[in-house]
């Protein structure tokens, strides 16, 4: 547990955007692996079997509340096609476009909290992209939705990630045109 | 200014790519070892898999499954030979005969009935029922929005 307890943690985190229900995840995820843990054991895939779970379980989650939610406080909801595009100085948009003086461990809390920020429609496409690395069509299944629909979620979340990134004030201000 | 979607992607795979695991919080191994445990104290051992059962209780198990196969057998078996004798047969067609002039008698009676109400009644009545549920619906919406979102 000592060895994935980090990797699973961080997924459903990342994920939810929240650190309790995360940990609750988390929970139930090494329970389901106790079930299992004569197959797990001397298994050399238990750590993707756990990232899997994981991802699995925070998706079922998101959808359960997001069902339980969506008519009533997410009639709003801002992920409709026609939303407007964020524009960027994408020519200065470069590693080094990252301000200098800010240690690597700050930038990383800045990473996470700007990860928390992102609206759940845009941050778990995302993390599922960028983190989990799972190809464009396998999230377009997981979450339902069209191929196309994923590509633009991703995009416009990546495109709103730099810019609270420069929020922040960890990006130059010449990338991003506020 | 434009928005270049591979440099867009570049920077955010780049910015990804030295991006540490979250540390777990340190109550969660507590709270599995502690969850594990309460499963494991508060599950009677029939409610556990069959190998954890102690061994009286799992050859007491297979006596019993043998005995009731061989009850099911022998039960299949005489009601087998019960409903082929000629007697019985002759009775189950007599309790399909009255079985089927009751349903027809009954499915009679409540077209009767139906066909004697007004239609605009029946109209009215679900137009009636429509808005009611229709009020219903925006009350409890209104409702969740004003006492509960706004809080």
């Amino acid at each position: 547990m000592h060895a994935y307890q980090d990797m699973v943690f961080s997924t459903a985190a990342r994920l939810t955007g929240n650190d309790s229900q995360a940990e609750d995840i988390a929970q139930e995820v090494f329970l389901k692996a106790y079930e299992n843990f004569d197959q797990l054991r001397s298994s050399p895939t238990a750590g993707g079997w756990l990232k899997t779970v994981a991802t699995r379980l925070t998706l079922n989650h998101l959808s359960r509340y997001r069902r339980r939610w969506r008519f009533f406080s997410e009639l709003r909801r801002d992920d409709s096609d026609d939303e407007p595009e964020l524009e960027f100085a994408t020519a200065d948009l470069t590693p080094d476009s990252i301000i200098a003086d800010i240690d690597a461990e700050q930038r990383h809390a800045i990473i996470e909290q700007a990860l928390r920020e992102l609206p759940e429609h845009h941050r778990v496409p995302l993390v599922l992209y960028h983190f989990e690395e799972m190809p464009y069509l396998d999230i377009a299944k997981q979450l339902q939705v069209s191929l196309p629909k994923v590509k633009t979620d991703i995009q416009r979340a990546r495109a709103a990630l730099a810019k609270i990134l420069a929020r922040h004030g960890m990006l130059r201000a010449s990338v991003v045109g506020t | 200014m434009s928005n270049d979607p591979e440099k867009l992607e570049s920077f955010v795979d780049q910015l990804v790519r030295g991006q540490p695991l979250r540390r777990a919080p340190a109550t969660l191994e507590s709270r599995v070892l502690a969850q594990l445990a309460l499963q494991q104290t508060a599950m009677p051992w029939w409610r556990r898999g069959f190998t954890h059962w102690p061994l009286g209780a799992r050859v007491a198990f297979l006596i019993a499954s043998y005995g009731f196969v061989r009850l099911a057998i022998a039960g299949v078996m005489s009601i087998i030979a019960f409903v082929g004798s000629r007697e019985v047969a002759g009775t189950a067609i007599t309790w399909v005969h009255s079985g089927a002039t009751a349903l027809s008698v009954t499915a009679s009676a409540c077209s009767l009935i139906a066909r004697s109400i007004p239609p605009s009644w029946l109209y009215g009545t679900a137009v009636c029922g429509f808005a009611l549920y229709a009020l219903l619906f925006g009350l409890g919406t209104v409702a969740y929005r004003t006492l509960y979102v706004q809080r």
